[in-house]
């Protein structure tokens, strides 16, 4: 029996089931368990199969780290249990306070004691093991043994993967491809990219490397080798597909200095929760956040509602659901902010506060520029920038920018002059020059913007009751100063989110909750740098500097570019681009980065390294950059560092094996908004699993990116590379010499003490980094264990704090951005409202996209699950066990309209993909009518969810043959269970049919793809 | 819903008093430990419905493929527009008159002094009877291990080593509180002497274990 057991599937598992051998030995019971009295069905002794479980943290012979998880990018800390050299349990790390509702144990609690302490972790976090056991994952480099896409790879040495990435050459001629590969070598020139217009840069930047998942460490281990290594600028993450919309209201609100607010979960008494996911997604993650609203709701302290077409699993425990139309968060915004003005619910006191000392001085943190005033004469040649000193006096402070004026008591005196100025003004005033010159305040211009509908017209936009819309803005504004908003994706996710976003911000603004304990809050930042310190890991001789524009125009402004001026010498307004520029965005855009090498535009990508990111998958629209990834044109050579074959990597020339943050991927992990301030340290519990290079180096991106550095002879890697505090050049060969050195720089400048016996062998004993300590000096290894032993550096929620003041937030807030309203649309040439208006989501052309597709009666919305990320979760085993599939939920009465039952199969049809994609139905009362909602997570076609081919499989991934033979990796078809949503997104045709963006900030749309539902009996 | 009183009259126990240890002291101390009765409170003004618990005992107790120890009732209250969502987790309650061991007829099932309920693998001839008799469906037959009965044993094997049950270790808004209702300490007495507590279900008497806060929403 027990020999059949072992050759299950199943044969990592624990011996638990090998009870027939320790039959005999059952255990006394020695603690909680030895009987009182003894009845007759009482007994003593427990059975051992109830003993043989998974090993803890008290257990003898076992291994303790404590890190920070990747299961999301919440970056909450976690304990990892190892033992016989595999990783067995996770759990939370008791000091971390993202394992702890923001109440961690003090940081000097000797390590030991912490060992027996609750510390939770959420679902995701323990799904670790299968993770990192993932039998689909890659050991071995491949190479593309077929036609892109095809799904056929060979496994190569580690020496041809370097050599062909670098030197590029005939690459594919074995396979009928008589093309000339460039390599990375190609990208190496300061020749310019276009030589009609030498402001793109040089053909550094036809080298593009795009990030999925990235986090601090090896984000600028990343940025040495892209940046300051090769010099190209291209170095592009995905904060578009992650979440631009929300964070474009903070970043317009806050002129670019914060993207990421949100109410303080410890200290509000009323939150309005805008598309933040909060028991099931959101950064802090739900077992930070939604823990610590849940608790604090169940004890009366907290109240809170939901604005979101779904009611996802916080409206367990809401005051009440809104149940919003998708893309309509700016008119519920907008609304409520007109009933606020209209009825006293604005903090005046507050906004009238003209400067940040007046702020200072009446407890806040942060004043906002409600009474600045801004020239609002058309004819002007500033219009629309707020009027300065120098407007009215010559003054040899010219260029004085900061010198805003206000009117107080009659008069018109720069800002900082007095402490509060009139808030809703349209003056004349005279000029240097004699002349008359009308002007308005920041407020006046904001109100103008939301008297621009009616309260009805906005209830009804937003597709909510007036009364729900009254009610709400009336709670909201008499919780003052404890009252905010939490947004994320789901706010502003759609083009045109910005302005949304904005309002949604405005509204904590508004109140004067901005920068107070209970209110809208950054994060506090990270405990202390890590570029500098005992070593410089920032400056290296040779470094270059990225020069020109991005491939996807963010931070461009194409009025400097020859298109512009050829066009309008042309005779025209030099509009519009042939695609759009993005000077005001927070960036991170890699839809339009795709879309930039799919047109060529504004140049061509030469080499294209994609990073842990998988976005055919998760970009809305994405199976459109199928045919993009598929032209050796358009990517003459791709290469993926990743851990398995993904949906996207099957069009790529080279995938490059990575290990897990169980094994590598080290980091400095700082908190998301809101207030708390830490530096979690991630340290690998495991050995790599990958296969290792002839000098014992694991195969992974750091070790792929520094012999390629090698090889091409790139500055910043190799010998004598990074400076030391002692005047000596230190070598960079491999991670740990970058990464360790960056953690002792962290533990120096936090000052954490030096560790004690117990910390230093708690580190040595049982983290594999351990084995480089010699990197550092004694004293350095020494404070650093202190640091390890804990998982980082960090401090109490209390210490954010002077009274009610936050301590690490901005100092001002915008409801008139000037930038903003100097920007124009790249394609219209128009200018951008400075200040809040309403706007639906539009198309590049300017159509609103719910008239367009009006015949499509179903709008999608989407959700990330409690138990998964986004796309790379099918392997976790304990989450496709609890839900193996997802579907396609309708509200029950729309279900009774089209004749529609839970258990239907369903096509989901777009006007962008008429053969649409398949799914399961179920009826619910949690979605709108006239929406279906819809997890990602699922539907995978690869990720191991269809067979590869690829020569001498069972030797080149982790499963070995129990998931490959000598030719083929085999598919399970339960890992591609489910519907993907982004399967069936709008393209624009406007745009050469790319996934839908927003033209002024690059958003990609989640919310504005409409559907049609047929039943199918295909399965 | 019903006083915390009248569940422990149901249950037949009585509050000795007695100073015994609570969980996590030295082992000297809990050798001394003879009169512990444990028992778990959820609260679902707290549970946010994330699975957890439920992954957590998976990993901790490496059930087989598509059997719980504990799961998470989901359920949907109420019609558009004022429908929310609904979370109930669910565990063997451990009752004190355990329907599961009155059906056992070979006595592999049977209850510790506190209050576990638990199976001898070498004993159980996996007819199955248990899993019948218990009214909560918290028992299964395992068909990695010939069809043994198995079920929630509040982490015996981590509450020797002074732990908690992984699912409480688990818990991140704290909704899951264990203790001993002999000696309550912290925010289990809290719970005891403040809270109005439920049993699994109003119908059915078993003198269970686990007592539930219901939702106040």
């Amino acid at each position: 029996m027990t020999d059949s057991t072992n050759t299950k599937k199943n044969s990592h598992k624990l011996n638990r089931r090998d009870f027939l051998q320790a039959s005999s030995a059952t255990l006394v019971a020695a603690n909680l368990v030895t009987p009182a009295t003894l009845s007759a069905q009482t007994r003593n002794d427990i059975p051992q199969h109830h003993l043989d479980t998974a090993a803890c943290q008290l257990d003898p012979n076992v291994k303790i780290v404590h890190s920070v998880c990747l299961g999301c990018n919440a970056r909450c800390g976690n304990r990892q249990i190892v033992r016989n050299n595999r990783l067995e349990k996770i759990s939370g790390n008791p000091f971390h306070p993202y394992n702890s509702m923001g109440t961690p144990v003090d940081y000097a609690t000797p390590v030991r004691d912490t060992l027996k302490m609750s510390s939770p972790v959420c679902g995701k976090a323990h799904d670790a093991v299968n993770y990192v056991y993932n039998e689909r994952r890659l050991l071995r480099p491949l190479k593309r043994a077929g036609a892109r896409g095809e799904g056929k790879f060979e496994p190569i040495s580690w020496e041809q993967l370097i050599t062909e990435v670098a030197q590029g050459g005939k690459l594919f001629a074995h396979l009928g491809e008589n093309r000339n590969v460039p390599g990375l070598n190609a990208c190496l020139s300061d020749l310019p990219i276009d030589n009609n217009d030498p402001g793109l840069g040089s053909r550094r930047n036809s080298f593009v490397y795009m990030t999925g998942r990235l986090q601090s460490g090896r984000k600028e281990f990343i940025d040495r080798f892209v940046k300051s290594a090769v010099g190209s600028i291209n170095r592009i993450g995905h904060t578009d597909i992650c979440g631009l919309g929300f964070r474009m209201g903070n970043y317009t609100m806050t002129e670019g200095k914060q993207v990421e607010l949100k109410a303080d979960p410890w200290g509000a008494e009323y939150i309005l929760v805008f598309g933040a996911n909060i028991y099931e997604a959101l950064q802090p993650g739900l077992n930070t956040y939604g823990a610590a609203m849940a608790k604090r709701s169940s004890e009366k302290k907290v109240k809170f509602t939901i604005v979101d077409p779904r009611a996802q699993n916080g409206s367990v425990h809401a005051e009440e659901w809104i149940a919003i139309l998708p893309g309509q968060d700016g008119a519920f915004a907008m609304g409520m902010i007109r009933w606020m003005l209209e009825n006293n619910g604005c903090n005046t006191a507050f906004l009238q506060l003209s400067n940040h000392q007046a702020a200072l001085d009446k407890g806040h943190s942060c004043y906002s520029n409600a009474s600045h005033l801004v020239i609002d004469d058309s004819n002007h040649p500033d219009h629309g920038k707020f009027l300065r000193l120098y407007h009215l006096q010559q003054t040899s402070a010219e260029q004085d920018t900061n010198s805003y004026m206000i009117t107080s008591a009659g008069e018109i005196v720069p800002f900082t002059t007095t402490s509060t100025g009139q808030l809703d003004a349209t003056l004349t005033v005279t000029d240097k020059n004699g002349n008359p010159l009308t002007v308005t305040t920041s407020f006046a211009l904001m109100k103008k913007g939301v008297l621009a509908h009616s309260l009805v017209d906005y209830a009804e936009m937003a597709g909510v009751p007036l009364e729900q819309l009254t009610r709400t803005a009336r709670e909201f504004s008499a919780h003052g100063q404890k009252a905010a908003v939490c947004q994320y994706h789901g706010a502003g996710n759609y083009c045109n989110g910005t302005y949304a976003a904005y309002a949604v911000a405005m509204l904590s603004t508004l109140v004067g909750s901005i920068g107070l304990k209970g209110g809208y809050l950054t994060s506090g930042g990270a405990s202390a740098p890590w570029k500098k310190g005992h070593y410089d890991l920032k400056k290296f001789p040779g470094q270059k500097k990225p020069q020109g524009v991005k491939i996807s125009r963010e931070g461009g402004k194409y009025e400097s570019t020859t298109e512009f001026s050829r066009k309008k010498q042309g005779g025209g307004t030099g509009y519009p681009a042939k695609r759009p520029w993005f000077p005001f965005t927070k960036g991170g855009l890699s839809v339009e980065t795709l879309s930039g090498i799919d047109a060529q535009y504004p140049y061509g990508c030469q080499v294209l390294f994609t990073y842990f990111y998988n976005p055919i998958y998760s970009t809305p629209g994405g199976y459109r950059f199928t045919e993009t990834l598929a032209d050796s044109d358009s990517v003459p050579l791709h290469v993926s560092i990743d851990v398995g074959i993904n949906e996207s990597n099957i069009y790529a020339d080279y995938i490059v094996p990575d290990v897990t943050y169980l094994e590598g991927q080290y980091g400095w992990l700082t908190p998301h908004a809101p207030a708390l301030k830490f530096t979690g340290v991630r340290a690998p519990c495991l050995e790599p699993l990958t296969e290792k290079t002839k000098d014992n180096r694991p195969y992974c991106m750091e070790t792929f990116l520094i012999d390629l550095a090698l090889t091409l002879d790139l500055p910043g890697f190799g010998k004598k590379v990074i400076p030391a505090k002692d005047g000596s050049m230190l070598p960079l060969f491999k991670a740990e010499d970058f990464y360790l050195r960056a953690y002792a720089n962290i533990a120096a400048n936090a000052k954490v003490p030096q560790g004690d016996t117990y910390d230093v062998s708690f580190v040595e004993n049982n983290y594999p980094l351990a084995a480089f300590r010699s990197l550092l000096s004694a004293q350095e290894w020494q404070q650093l264990c202190y640091m390890l032993a804990r998982g980082g550096v960090f401090t109490p929620y209390e210490t954010v704090f002077s009274g009610e003041r936050f301590l690490h937030g901005i100092s001002r807030v915008v409801l008139y951005n000037e930038t903003l309203a100097s920007t124009r649309n790249s394609l219209s040439g128009e200018r951008f409202s400075g200040t809040l208006i309403y706007q639906p989501p539009q198309d590049a052309a300017g159509q609103t996209l719910a008239e367009v597709d009006k015949e499509y009666p179903f709008t999608i919305i989407t959700y990330k699950m409690n138990v998964h990320t986004q796309s790379r979760t099918n392997c976790h085993k304990y989450a496709m066990e609890i839900f193996p599939e997802n579907f396609i939920q309708v509200n029950s009465s729309d279900a009774v309209a089209f004749g529609f039952q839970s258990g239907d199969t369903v096509r989901l049809v777009s006007a962008s993909n008429s053969e649409g994609i398949i799914g399961k139905v179920v009826l619910s009362e949690l979605v709108r009518p006239g929406c279906v909602a819809l997890s990602f997570h699922y539907g995978h076609s690869q990720s191991g969810a269809s067979t590869v081919t690829v020569a001498r499989a069972k030797e080149v991934f982790l499963g070995g043959d129990k998931v490959a033979d000598k030719g083929f990796l085999y598919g399970d078809p339960a890992l591609g269970s489910g519907t993907n949503p982004n399967m069936v997104s709008r393209l624009d045709p406007h745009l050469d049919n790319t996934p839908l963006i927003d033209t002024l900030a690059g958003i990609p749309d989640f919310s504005s793809t409409r559907v049609k539902l047929i039943k199918t009996d295909q399965s | 819903m019903e006083e915390r009183r009248s569940f422990l009259k149901k249950s037949g126990l009585v509050i000795l008093g007695l100073a015994t240890v609570g969980l996590g002291q030295s082992k000297k101390n809990a050798m001394a430990a003879t009169t512990a009765k444990v028992a778990m409170i959820i609260d679902l003004n707290r549970c946010l419905g994330c699975q957890s618990c439920v992954i957590a005992c998976k990993q901790h107790n490496q059930t087989t493929s598509g059997f719980f120890n504990t799961r998470i009732e989901l359920r949907e209250k109420g019609t558009f527009p004022t429908a929310r969502m609904s979370f109930t987790p669910k565990l063997c309650n451990q009752c004190e008159q355990a329907p599961c061991v009155r059906a056992c007829s070979t006595g592999a099932t049977f209850q510790l002094a506190n209050g576990i309920v638990v199976t001898d693998w070498v004993q159980c001839i996996g007819d199955g009877a248990c899993v019948t008799a218990c009214p909560y469906n918290a028992r299964f037959l395992d068909p990695e291990s010939e069809n043994k009965a198995d079920k929630c044993d509040f982490c015996i094997g981590r509450l020797e080593k002074g732990l908690e049950p992984a699912c409480v270790d688990a818990c991140p808004a704290h909704a899951r509180i264990f203790g001993d209702l002999n000696n309550p300490q912290g925010d289990f007495a809290t719970y005891l002497q403040q809270k109005k507590l439920s049993p699994p279900d109003k119908d059915i008497d078993t003198g269970t274990r686990v007592f539930y806060t219901v939702s106040d929403k």
